[in-house]
């Protein structure tokens, strides 16, 4: 950081943003370095996370990034952390993109001349929307996004990749303990019947009409992120799902925007940033990314946000 | 206000995970009238690092009793129930031990910090084997890993072997007296209680407490979920934000004729 002084809790200033209704919280952290004029928005991985993200992670990296002259948001999507609402719906648009958008609007107003939007997991493919809606929004900096969700319809409640074949789920319904829960349990019967009505509803989606697989909503997607002309940069961990998703499928069908993504893999497994180590990746990668410090053992690093670029 | 609810949370994990519900409760407890302060200890989510990098019972207490301080400055006048979570629960029975407060909440406690450890450590080796990061435990005990290494990775997080054996010393402070009222709220998956806490309600009220306890039965584990669900949706994220303002406004709740 030569010389500059990390941020601490002295930096930070915690909001609350209206969005359609809701109340999403948020941590602003000003930098501590000279301000550089970008602004970085972070987003977590959804239910069962807060503002500082797993093990502080957000709030490190936002006290790092501030060091280097960023101001940094990190944010509670509605029914999460301390943000108000309920998170019923996991699609990337509705309510969530609702949030996303009063943060992006917000940092606008706080004089940010250059956006940067990152997340991990959920969060990443709600931040590569956002991208695709927002010119503002410079660079996505995704950490293992589940991408093959864009080929169904950006829930990982309705658009799981791989759904178990007919044959295992009876075997799993014929199981004595499944079976005398379908009995006795009225949740699970509901559960079962709702998961059931999921799968006809995704396979009528996919053979509509005319019989060919419906249109894949990923397109919008990508069609925003060209019109944008947004920088995405991805981070997989070679044995993350989401990744071997990718790969069975030969790339991304549909989306056919490989040439858009900027693809680092690394050893480590990150989804749900459940270790330490997944937890270093993405901060080393992230900072990587934003300043250009190459990354221990990789002087090929890429040249990082700061540098001049054509367009400037 | 009818009262000032100083919320005392966990750590590591448990501090994720169960976030979500100690928002529910402050929120639930602010529509009936209190005012609730919770916070992060330092070390932990958007506070900054602990002294020396690691958290001890002592920078626990510090950090809460602050929070406390800054609250009463808040509304002198008003009665202070102190709630603690999981190993925040050691915390604010030492408070309450120690004078603050008129009541307590004992929320899904651990009765000692040793116990902490160990079910976080073997939370840990659960998920770690679930998520095919880790397929063998070392047969080695907790402690002696901690010290030889100084420290070791739990669910995610760095547990320093200074944090473990200060906390780990430390067990749950009975909170005696008839004008003293507590709360064990105890959640689990199994129909039947914990044999640990069903003790100590047991003794504690021996002893001259005077205290409820309340059983709230989760879904499903969650270090190791089946399923997704709204977090609202969740017997025990919103279990005990209900349980806990109904016995606080219970207890607290000023009546026409002023406060009990």
């Amino acid at each position: 950081m030569s010389g500059a002084r990390r941020a601490g809790a002295t930096d930070e200033r915690a909001v609350y943003l209206p969005a359609t209704g809701e109340h999403v919280f948020g941590v602003l952290t000003s930098p501590s370095g000279p301000a550089n004029g970008v602004a970085v928005l972070l987003l977590h991985a959804g239910v069962q996370n807060m503002s500082s993200h797993r093990n502080g992670m957000w709030t490190t990296l936002c006290r790092e990034l501030a060091g280097h002259g960023f101001m940094t948001f990190r944010m509670d999507f509605h029914g999460t952390g301390d943000s108000s609402g309920r998170l019923a719906d996991r699609n990337v648009s509705g309510q969530t993109g609702s949030d996303v958008d009063a943060a992006v609007t917000w940092l606008g107003a706080q004089g940010a001349q250059r956006l940067v939007i990152a997340g991990t997991c959920w969060g990443a493919l709600v931040a590569l929307a956002a991208s695709a809606r927002h010119p503002a929004i410079s660079t996505a900096l995704l950490v293992t996004p589940p991408l093959h969700l864009l080929e169904s319809d950006t829930s990982p409640d309705r658009g799981r990749a791989q759904h178990a074949p007919v044959g295992e789920v009876v075997r799993v319904v014929l199981r004595p303990r499944v079976a005398r829960l379908l009995l006795t349990d009225p949740r699970y019967r509901q559960w079962v019947r709702e998961r059931a009505r999921r799968r006809w509803a995704l396979w009528r989606g996919r053979h509509a009409a005319s019989g060919r697989p419906a249109a894949s909503p990923g397109a919008h997607v990508v069609d925003g992120l060209r019109r944008n002309r947004t920088d995405v940069r991805v981070l997989f961990g070679e044995q993350d799902r989401g990744y071997q998703s990718l790969l069975r499928s030969g790339g991304m069908p549909g989306l056919r925007a490989d040439d858009l993504f900027d693809v680092v893999v690394t050893p480590v497994p990150l989804h749900g940033m459940a270790t330490l180590a997944s937890q270093e990746a993405a901060h080393r990668q992230i900072v990587e990314w934003l300043t250009g410090s190459p990354d221990r053992g990789n002087p090929d690093a890429s040249e990082g946000l700061l540098q001049p670029t054509e367009a400037d | 206000m009818s009262g000032r609810v100083l919320l005392c949370g966990s750590l590591y994990e448990d501090l994720q995970v169960n976030y979500r519900a100690e928002m529910l409760l402050a929120r639930t407890l602010a529509a009936s009238g209190f005012g609730v302060a919770r916070f992060h200890y330092r070390g932990s989510g958007n506070s900054d690092a602990a002294p020396d990098g690691a958290p001890t019972f002592g920078s626990l207490i510090e950090d809460a009793s602050l929070v406390r301080d800054w609250l009463r400055q808040q509304a002198p006048a008003d009665p202070e129930i102190v709630c603690g979570f999981r190993v925040g629960a050691l915390v604010a029975a030492e408070l309450v031990r120690a004078g603050t407060g008129s009541s307590l909440v004992l929320w899904a406690p651990v009765t000692s910090g040793a116990e902490y450890f160990r079910v976080m450590a073997r939370r840990s080796v659960i998920a770690g084997v679930r998520a095919g990061v880790l397929r063998s435990q070392a047969g080695v005990g907790l402690e002696k890993r901690l010290a030889a290494a100084g420290w070791l990775e739990m669910l995610g997080h760095r547990v320093f072997h200074s944090t473990y054996a200060d906390l780990s010393t430390r067990t749950l402070a009975p909170v005696t007296g008839p004008d003293r009222p507590v709360l064990l709220l105890e959640v689990g998956l199994a129909e039947a209680g914990s044999r640990g806490l069903d003790e100590l309600a047991k003794r504690w009220t021996e002893d001259g407490s005077r205290l409820d306890h309340v059983r709230i039965r989760a879904r499903q584990p969650w270090f190791v979920p089946e399923r997704w669900e709204p977090e609202e949706d969740r017997p025990e994220i919103s279990g005990p934000a209900e349980a806990i303002a109904a016995w606080t406004v219970a207890n607290h709740h000023a009546p026409a004729g002023g406060l009990r």
